[in-house]
């Protein structure tokens, strides 16, 4: 990161406590770090839960009732997108493609859930935050401490 | 691109496999941080929107305060209705957003690790899980590590905290 500490000064604002930009200057690659984690370890826990409980009645039935069909490749589907981009995500490794398919996932629930918007009531709020924030991540691309950037090539 | 900023990443940044796609990654990565910021400044600000249009604060603070032993409850409550208005607009806009990010941080790990830990993980728990105050409690707190970053007000004003 030396090289890029050289010149972020030239875009980044100046820290009102000066003391504090040694701080800063280790705290902001880690922020991209945050987001991916956050993002990843929720998709892995979705996707493994599945995994573990496997395609059973009431999984298929729930699917089915939200015109998913048929529901038992809607469900390996979704389990093998919130699985591989959740690791995928969390260690930054091809970001831009499984984070995008993460997106589009996000939007096929967003719009069975749409028009409730509380996340209390089953409402799209959640899906609507986590599909943005995949999406933003597949505009991103892995960023900092990612395997994309140890690799040198990104999609 | 005349400033290496922490999302152009400059020359560690990875090649891209279709290189025709350089001059639109230069593009979606400095947009990418400001989707993130309107995205969770976006959903906060309807919990705000909706607070502000229900009951009177001091009703707020009793009920949802009080009643669960979260003192002093007022101030409290006020400070919630701060950061899911103006806060939440302040994310949005990149404004003292290291601030307002760290505050509204704090308010969803005491929602998440306090009020709704005991119902289970998953959202669809009875009275909600904590999974999606754990996720956007983590993006501020990501937030409050990045300060304003691209198309931000801090950025155009210079200095942030």
């Amino acid at each position: 990161m030396t090289q890029v500490h050289a010149e972020r000064k030239l875009a980044e604002p100046t820290p009102v406590l000066p003391f504090l930009q040694s701080f800063y200057d280790a705290a902001i690659p880690l922020s991209w770090l945050v987001i991916r984690v956050a993002v990843g370890w929720n998709l892995l826990v979705h996707g493994w839960g599945k995994i573990m409980i496997g395609p059973t009645e009431g999984f298929l039935k729930a699917f089915a009732d939200l015109g998913f069909t048929p529901p038992a490749f809607w469900f390996w589907a979704s389990t093998a997108i919130e699985t591989l981009s959740g690791v995928a995500i969390i260690l930054g490794a091809f970001t831009r493609f499984f984070a995008a398919a993460a997106a589009i996932e996000m939007l096929f629930i967003f719009v069975t859930y749409w028009p409730t918007f509380s996340w209390m009531k089953r409402g799209y709020e959640y899906v609507l935050l986590w599909g943005l924030v995949c999406f933003a991540i597949a505009l991103r691309g892995g960023g900092p401490y990612s395997l994309d950037r140890k690799i040198g090539r990104e999609l | 691109m005349t400033a290496i900023t922490p999302e152009q990443g400059g020359a560690s940044e990875p090649q891209p496999i279709i290189s025709a796609l350089a001059p639109f990654y230069a593009f979606a990565r400095d947009i990418s941080y400001p989707l993130i910021r309107a995205t969770v400044g976006g959903t906060l600000l309807v919990h705000g929107i909706v607070k502000i249009m229900g009951p009177p604060i001091s009703v707020f603070a009793q009920q949802s305060m009080a009643k669960r032993g979260i003192e002093p409850a007022l101030l409290i409550a006020w400070l919630i209705f701060i950061n899911e208005t103006i806060g939440a607009v302040c994310i949005i806009l990149g404004l003292f957003t290291r601030l307002f990010a760290a505050s509204i941080a704090i308010e969803m790990a005491v929602i998440t690790f306090f009020v709704l830990y005991p119902h289970g993980y998953g959202f669809t728990q009875p009275g909600g899980g904590f999974e999606y105050t754990l996720l956007w409690g983590l993006i501020f707190v990501a937030i409050a590590l990045r300060g304003g970053g691209p198309y931000s007000l801090d950025r155009l004003i210079g200095r942030e905290l």
